[in-house]
């Protein structure tokens, strides 16, 4: 006679979970709070280590369009989480990060002296060239590449991959 | 010292029990849609769309929208499962 147990037989011993509708709506909610945490978690690396900025390179981020901005005047603006300025010039559009070489204070337009001037320690720098003109900057502001098309200006890319790396992460985040 | 022990006792039982279940999950499945979109605006929107102010207001438009629904599902939660007095034993 056969007395191993039946295959019917181990099936009895099944282990039964009960849940309850309570214990079910917190997994729910507690699973909409994880999701919405790594969201937050996800975004907030995305803003600390902004793949575009990191590597010099950055999509098309308009500016203004080119009636905001006539001869002569400027427009304040962000590119890759950080202060810049963009000058039209007799020449043409100029569009240079506004964060001082020297200490990092943000430099804007002075149309009277036809300047780029940072008020902290005087940091004078040339409108076309983004070029020191005095003071105590070490290098020029950082130029951007941009491209003027369909009535807008676009900022590409910075000229120099390597500046956002270059600068403190809170430098210009204003 | 002492733990306060809150006891909430057994799930309220009834019809109107079993709609307050059925429409707090349907706000969580509403909850993590919000919070998917909200996500993946954020994370994965060209950077001159993600910059304007149409922009901006719509995230907090959502976020607004998210935090109306968690209030109600914590209202369903705590009206329709959870009894109406609940005791508290400190130990």
């Amino acid at each position: 006679m056969n007395t191993s147990p039946r295959w019917s037989d181990t099936m009895v011993d099944k282990i039964t979970i009960t849940i309850t509708r309570r214990r079910l709506t917190e997994i729910l909610i507690s699973l909409v709070a994880l999701f919405l945490a790594s969201g937050v978690i996800a975004a907030i690396f995305k803003y600390l280590w902004p793949q575009a900025g990191a590597k010099g390179e950055s999509s098309e981020v308009m500016i203004a369009t080119v009636d905001e901005v006539p001869p002569g005047s400027t427009k304040k603006f962000m590119f890759n989480n950080k202060a810049a300025v963009l000058l039209h010039m007799p020449a043409g559009f100029r569009a240079f990060g506004a964060i001082c070489t020297h200490l990092g204070c943000i430099a804007y337009w002075k149309p009277d002296e036809n300047i780029v001037f940072c008020p902290c320690h005087l940091g004078k720098f040339d409108p076309n060239t983004g070029a020191v003109i005095s003071g105590p900057p070490p290098s020029p502001l950082p130029a951007i590449d941009i491209v003027v098309k369909e009535g807008a200006v676009y900022a590409l890319k910075w000229k120099d991959p390597d500046y956002v790396k270059s600068i403190s992460f809170y430098a210009g985040a204003v | 010292m002492h733990i306060e022990k809150i006891e909430y006792g057994s799930e309220k039982e009834g019809f109107w029990s079993n709609v307050a279940f059925i429409l707090a999950v349907l706000l969580t499945l509403a909850a993590a849609g919000i919070t998917g979109t909200v996500v993946w605006k954020i994370i994965f929107s060209d950077p001159s769309v993600a910059s304007t102010r149409q922009f901006i207001e719509d995230i907090g438009r959502l976020l607004a929208y998210l935090l109306f629904v968690l209030a109600a599902i914590l209202y369903l939660y705590v009206k329709g499962l959870l009894q109406d007095e609940y005791v508290t034993t400190l130990e």
